[in-house]
């Protein structure tokens, strides 16, 4: 009965944009006034993807969602901000549109076909945030809640991906001749998985296959899964659940949100939906449905977001903090912490090691780890997303600054014994793993700024040069390009100590270097 | 109205609400959820004076669309008495007398859409600036030839330029050539027998009016009034022009000002709109040699007219109209260039 009071959806466009001195009257202004029309207006017209895209959003925010936080805060002035309590935190009231991460952070999984995972305490809407999704792809509810997998103990991969045809089992001379009965989730464009870490280990594997490579393999048979956004849910994280999540599992995990804590001033909106009876999934407004040709437009549109190079920079600087270990090798590539984890290295040693640098200062201390390739895509990807739903046609740093701790949660493991978490003022952070992200990236951009480098990159500088080509180039400047490497490794080298981004810095000369090298012994030879 | 189709109307109206009636009051309830002063009495009220005779004729015309329109008249009642439109709007009398007439003669098109019709045309009433009761009187018109719910929305778009909403005049002139040639004659030309020369003259000339033709150098219109008198302004004011659009302004803002043969309306605009053209007090020269009003010793009828307002503050001109303002007056005085008037 509550239905169509659920199902409506903004008229006006979610992201007003100030248009200067623009004057154009719209008739569709006569017939605008104090009555909304009931559902039809934006039939009217088809909806550009990213605003279809804010529409869901917030008919979710309004509608779905009982008490949405907006902890994904822009600004585009000062905002208010008031400290409160002993440990004096703030609260900032953010004077630009903001959101809601929970809600956001799927939804951009879901525009780009990734993998998220719902985190939280049981019955904090974890997995009817999930069938959310699915009815956003244009699946009914009943097939989006028949097609969602959910794990538990005794889950075998024949459950998870189907059973070969009884009739060819007896008839078969060879595996190749059993034919397989998929399970219909595998063909779906959305995949749910509850309580994931509940399934077996082994079963595990197999879905690390169907989520990591996109096919599924029973029996000598394969079943290719198209993209698709996957939505896994978990009440905890951290190795609990009955089987421990295998790694490589949770490294294909593109983003983790928390579902925050319901807010007791919003009771009245839980009494209405029990009076009402009402399943916000079963009243998901038909404007907000995607088709698959949408979803595969909309992942066009957001790979065609720009990143601009001071953004990328900025990205470059952050991600070199972490991977190097002075002390994990002896030659130059392999002082690296993946070096001393593939060898076992006891980390207390390790880190008793690193006797040179201001383990304070080095935000690359406060982590047992470096950031991989996949990381960087996955946070490129929903950099490039966050600028696409905020209706942008490039990146800003607030749009990486805010997915970045999402996407790197769990993924860049903080070391909790660094001198950072013995801080008081730092102890939050232990628990509070956004947090703690956001304050490292902003700890990196401080420090970027500090060497400004948007105006002084002599390295890159150097890169730049190199990326116009070989082509036409005499051995003289090739000699000279070379004798300028040297003299900058031998300028950086002179400090001393040794951080993350200089050896970053340094690794680039030497492939330069040797580039350069390679070049001048060919034009010699010519 | 005889007593039986009355009887049948309400419960037809009584069908649909029955039917229902768990619907209709949740959605009572979660509106009153967000708009406290929502008031039963009122609702029913509008239920009865609006919906009712509403129902009454389209149960006649096509009963099983009754429930539909009774779906979105119920919506539409609970936007006005939520808002407190209804009963206590200025506008009330023109509500219910669109309710009661006019909806009633375009109830065809509203029967085939209701829930995009009823919320519109509620709306293009309480439209600000709009003669509400020149527009409803133009829709009754016209009603009889307008069959689809598509003909009903740009016949309302003709009918707010044909009553003054002059900004609405590129796009009633696109959706002149879908109106039926009978509801366009009877709009703006009811002694015309051929539509096609009307369209021609309406999309030609800014200032033609079939009804009251103009004459080489006659005012056109005299638009804008002292604040205390209904007016805008708090200052005579000034005009100048770009050549294309026409801005005002007065010492407590800048307008941009829209004038037809219809009517006028005014529209808030920038500072920065308007401060790259500069004021002009110098009469253009086609001007000054059709007016003469300058020359004391020419001075004729219209020199006499103009020179009434003291003198010239601001002189600007577009493609077919000029407009000027003077000391003593509030009001800007527009004139249609000759060569754009039609010979009479």
């Amino acid at each position: 009965m509550f239905k169509q009071l659920f199902q409506r959806i903004s008229a006006a466009p979610t992201l007003p944009k100030t248009q200067a001195a623009a004057r154009k009257f719209d008739v569709a202004d006569f017939y605008r006034g104090p009555i909304p029309e009931a559902d039809s207006a934006p039939a009217d017209t088809a909806m550009a993807l990213d605003e279809k895209l804010r529409q869901a959003y917030f008919w979710i925010v309004n509608t779905a969602i009982l008490s949405p936080h907006y902890d994904i805060e822009y600004q585009n002035e000062p905002s208010p901000q008031f400290l409160v309590g002993d440990k004096k935190s703030r609260l900032t009231l953010p004077s630009a549109q903001s959101y809601s991460s929970y809600v956001l952070l799927p939804l951009l999984s879901f525009a780009t076909q990734r993998k998220c995972l719902f985190v939280g305490g049981p019955g904090r809407g974890k997995t009817a945030s999930a069938i959310l999704m699915g009815v956003l792809a244009g699946y009914p509810v009943r097939e989006v809640k028949r097609a969602m997998q959910h794990g538990h103990p005794q889950m075998t991969i024949a459950d998870l991906l189907g059973n070969p045809l009884p009739a060819d089992l007896m008839r078969a001379e060879s595996t190749s001749d059993i034919r397989i009965s998929w399970r219909r989730w595998l063909s779906m464009r959305v995949k749910i998985i509850d309580e994931y870490n509940r399934i077996p280990t082994r079963t595990q594997s197999a879905l690390l296959t169907l989520m990591g490579d996109g096919y599924a393999e029973l029996m000598d048979q394969i079943f290719e899964s198209p993209a698709s956004a996957w939505f896994l849910t978990a009440n905890d994280d951290q190795g609990g659940g009955t089987y421990q999540v295998i790694d490589a599992l949770r490294d294909r995990i593109d983003v983790i949100v928390q579902a925050l804590p319901f807010n007791p001033r919003f009771l009245d909106q839980l009494l209405m939906r029990i009076e009402g009876n009402l399943q916000p999934e079963q009243a998901v407004p038909a404007q907000i449905v995607f088709t698959e040709a949408e979803l595969d437009q909309m992942q066009t549109q957001v790979r065609e977001v720009a990143i601009p190079v001071p953004v990328r920079r900025r990205l470059e600087f952050f991600a070199s903090q972490f991977e190097l270990a002075e002390a994990a090798g002896e030659q130059f590539e392999y002082k690296g912490k993946d070096t001393a984890r593939l060898a076992g290295t006891d980390w207390a040693w390790l880190t008793a090691q690193d006797t040179g640098r201001d383990r304070m200062k080095d935000l690359g201390c406060q982590t047992k780890n470096g950031l991989s390739v996949r990381n960087l895509m996955t946070l490129l990807v929903y950099a490039k997303a966050m600028a696409f739903f905020r209706g942008q046609a490039e990146v800003a740093l607030e749009d990486l600054r805010q997915v970045l701790p999402f996407v790197l949660n769990d993924k860049l493991k903080p070391d909790l014994d660094a001198p950072f978490f013995a801080v008081p003022n730092n102890a939050m952070f232990k628990s509070d793993r956004i947090g703690w992200l956001r304050q490292l990236f902003d700890a990196s951009c401080a420090e970027y700024d500090r060497l400004d480098l948007d105006r002084t990159d002599p390295v890159g500088e150097l890169a730049a040069q190199f990326a116009q080509g070989l082509e036409g180039l005499g051995e003289k400047d090739a000699v000279r390009r070379l004798t300028e490497i040297e003299r900058l490794v031998a300028q950086l080298t002179q400090g001393g100590k040794l951080y993350g981004p200089l050896h970053d810095d340094l690794m680039l000369l030497k492939y330069l270097h040797q580039r350069y090298r390679n070049y001048l012994v060919w034009v010699r030879q010519q | 109205m005889s007593a039986q189709p009355a009887l049948n109307a309400e419960n037809a109206l009584h069908a649909a609400l029955r039917d229902r009636r768990d619907y209709f009051n949740a959605r009572f309830e979660s509106v009153r959820h967000a708009a406290p002063r929502l008031n039963s009495d009122a609702l029913f009220d509008f239920i009865r004076q609006a919906i009712a005779p509403l129902v009454l004729v389209i149960e006649a015309q096509m009963p099983e669309r009754v429930p539909a329109v009774v779906d979105a008249g119920f919506e539409v009642g609970l936007s006005l008495v939520s808002a407190g439109i209804w009963p206590s709007s200025p506008r009330l009398a023109l509500l219910k007398h669109a309710y009661t007439t006019t909806f009633c003669a375009l109830s065809q098109a509203i029967a085939l859409d209701p829930q995009r019709l009823l919320p519109r045309l509620t709306n293009a009433v309480l439209t600000p600036g709009l003669n509400a009761e020149l527009w409803l009187g133009c829709m009754e018109g016209i009603a009889d030839a307008l069959a689809s719910p598509a003909q009903v929305l740009d016949a309302g778009i003709v009918c707010a330029w044909r009553c003054g909403l002059a900004h609405y005049r590129d796009a009633a002139l696109t959706r002149i050539e879908v109106l039926p040639s009978a509801a366009l004659l009877a709009l703006f030309a009811p002694k015309l027998a051929d539509a096609s020369e009307l369209k021609k003259a309406l999309r030609a000339q800014r200032w033609y009016r079939s009804d009251a033709p103009l004459v080489p150098n006659q005012i056109a219109a005299r638009v804008g009034a002292f604040v205390g008198l209904g007016g805008l302004f708090t200052a005579p004011p000034t005009v100048r022009s770009d050549g294309v659009e026409l801005y005002v302004s007065s010492a407590n803002g800048q307008w941009l000002l829209i004038a037809d043969g219809y009517g006028m309306s005014l529209h808030s605009a920038l500072a920065e709109e308007m401060t790259a053209i500069a004021i002009q007090k110098t009469l253009p020269q086609g001007f000054a040699k059709i007016f003469r009003w300058h020359n004391p010793r020419a001075a004729g009828a219209k020199l006499v007219e103009l020179a009434r307002w003291g003198e010239i503050t601001s002189v600007a001109s577009t493609t077919d109209t000029y407009a000027i303002t003077h000391a003593r007056s509030y009001a800007i005085t527009l004139i249609a260039k000759p060569n754009l008037i039609a010979p009479a």
